[in-house]
């Protein structure tokens, strides 16, 4: 698969259309783990693996990528090979050299460390408002609205999750705690 | 593996979190004038696109809904316990008054009142006669002008030390105490009849209107939280005993043995009042000072302790250890349920 598809057939309205490259791009990049991989990482880090791609993926969206397919299998290989060092697995180079190409790619490791983190400590219910806000753009107005709450309650939630990101931003570290 | 909707949802939390921080380096690193007045401006029309309060000063925002309002109620709001209305002002003989904010617990009404007035030189406003109902006219509480109070679904009522907010505008907060145990109501009908205006030239006037306001109560409020915390141990001098902390209030009630004598307590009570209890919090073998208590009732032999400062959205550990001056004597309360 090296077939001329580019980005931008997947940019709407100026942002990555995340369903439809997910619902794309899924079942290869989940070949992709699975063959590089096998039983050598466990579910949850494999599922990692996905998201973090297409997140890699977002962060460079701006990028002018004309194959799409190749890049994207250039990021989760960078990342299988991060999380098998994580892990202390030992890895066949060979399996990653036609990839030495991508390994000036900005992987954004730091970022994705401390995003990490946020999400360990935020509760599902802080996700859904911090993301209808932030993602999905929606007012506060628009947000008490759907969940059946007070604007005053989303003002004061947002604040909260807020600080907590911003608590877990400051720790800093490489590799967080 | 997962389903892409699953992958799709951290993919967007992993997204909304990369946003805010760029959008708080953006806020933080630009100081010079030029990219403040930018900043600003974009906040702005954030604040009017989104209709959200700049988040820095969130905090100082959610303080200033009830004025002179304890750690315990600022708690309840932070977490939401507030019930924001948004009508406008009802006028009547030049002024105006609106119904701000409201929160209800088993134990408290608390509701804040703007005022809008025309003239100048308005030093102070008070309520004279008021009178609170539910929507089966059940009375929570009724003032009138000869300072005669009839309680109702309330015992009692405190009115906040009014705020200036501008040579025009006012904001004040009454505090209704509520007996345990009432009737449900799920409307309120508040209805001012007469207002003290006091002048910066110490002139009073008693201004006669009708402001009436129908609210129906917010269903925040039916999920209220509470923790119970029961008398562990013996003691010499309490026989059982229990707590209960509300969004607002903390009530402990200790029922004596019949040998001491309640009056006793109530004289030397009495004496000295801001020191009659003193709670504290047990965590890892410390002993973490809570408060002091405000208030206490004594009936026959239960003697019922009132923590003003402590409510049901402050950090409560499991282990609390009520110090009882009068008896020199501490006992142990242990926390019953989950938050």
């Amino acid at each position: 698969m090296n077939n001329l598809k580019e980005l931008k057939s997947y940019i709407n309205e100026g942002e990555v259309d995340l369903d439809k490259i997910i619902n794309d791009f899924s079942p290869y990049i989940r070949k992709i783990i699975n063959n590089m991989v096998g039983e050598n990482l466990s579910y949850e880090d494999k599922e990692e693996i996905l998201a973090d791609t297409f997140f890699v993926l977002w962060k460079n969206q701006t990028k002018n990528i004309i194959y799409l397919d190749s890049y994207i299998a250039g990021i989760t290989r960078n990342l299988i090979k991060e999380k098998l060092n994580k892990r202390n697995i030992t890895y066949n180079i060979e399996d990653y050299e036609n990839f030495i190409s991508y390994s000036n790619m900005d992987m954004f490791l730091e970022e994705r460390i401390e995003i990490e983190r946020c999400l360990k400590i935020l509760k599902r219910k802080e996700l859904e408002i911090f993301n209808m806000f932030y993602y999905y753009s929606k007012s506060t107005k628009e947000i008490s609205y759907e969940l059946g709450i007070s604007e005053m309650n989303v003002c004061t939630k947002l604040s909260r999750i807020r600080k907590k990101i911003k608590k877990e931003f400051s720790k800093g570290g490489h590799y967080g705690r | 593996m997962e389903d892409n909707n699953i992958i799709k949802e951290k993919v967007i939390s992993k997204i909304s979190i990369s946003k805010f921080k760029e959008e708080n380096k953006v806020i933080q690193k630009k100081k010079s004038y030029k990219y403040m007045k930018y900043a600003m401006a974009a906040c702005i029309c954030l604040m009017f696109s989104t209709g959200i309060v700049f988040a820095k000063d969130i905090e100082s925002y959610i303080k200033k809904i009830f004025n002179n309002s304890t750690e315990a109620i600022d708690s309840a709001v932070e977490e939401g316990y507030v019930q924001e209305l948004k009508d406008d002002f009802t006028y009547d003989n030049g002024l105006g008054i609106k119904v701000d904010n409201i929160l209800l617990d088993d134990v408290n009404l608390i509701f804040s009142l703007s005022y809008r007035v025309e003239e100048n030189n308005i030093e102070s406003i008070s309520i004279n006669h008021f009178s609170i109902y539910t929507e089966n006219e059940e009375r929570i509480y009724q003032c009138d002008g000869t300072n005669q109070a009839y309680v109702g679904i309330a015992r009692g009522m405190q009115q906040a030390t009014l705020e200036k907010i501008s040579e025009k505008n006012f904001k004040n907060t009454m505090i209704l105490n509520l007996w345990e145990n009432r009737n449900e109501f799920s409307e309120l009908n508040i209805k001012i009849t007469n207002l003290n205006i006091m002048y910066s030239d110490g002139n009073l006037k008693s201004l006669d209107g009708n402001w009436e306001f129908n609210i129906k109560i917010s269903d925040t409020f039916k999920q209220s939280n509470e923790i119970n915390y029961v008398f562990d141990g013996e003691n010499e001098y309490i026989k059982s005993g229990y707590a209960t902390i509300y969004p607002t209030k903390m009530i402990v009630k200790l029922e004596l043995f019949e040998d001491y004598d309640i009056n006793q307590i109530v004289d030397i009570a009495l004496e000295d009042l801001s020191q009659y209890g003193m709670l504290f919090s047990l965590k890892n073998n410390e002993r973490i000072f809570k408060h002091t208590n405000f208030d206490y009732i004594a009936d026959n032999k239960e003697l019922i302790i009132i923590f003003e400062n402590i409510g049901s959205y402050m950090e409560m550990e499991d282990e609390l250890e009520l110090s009882l001056k009068t008896y020199n004597t501490k006992i142990l309360l242990k926390r019953q349920n989950n938050k």
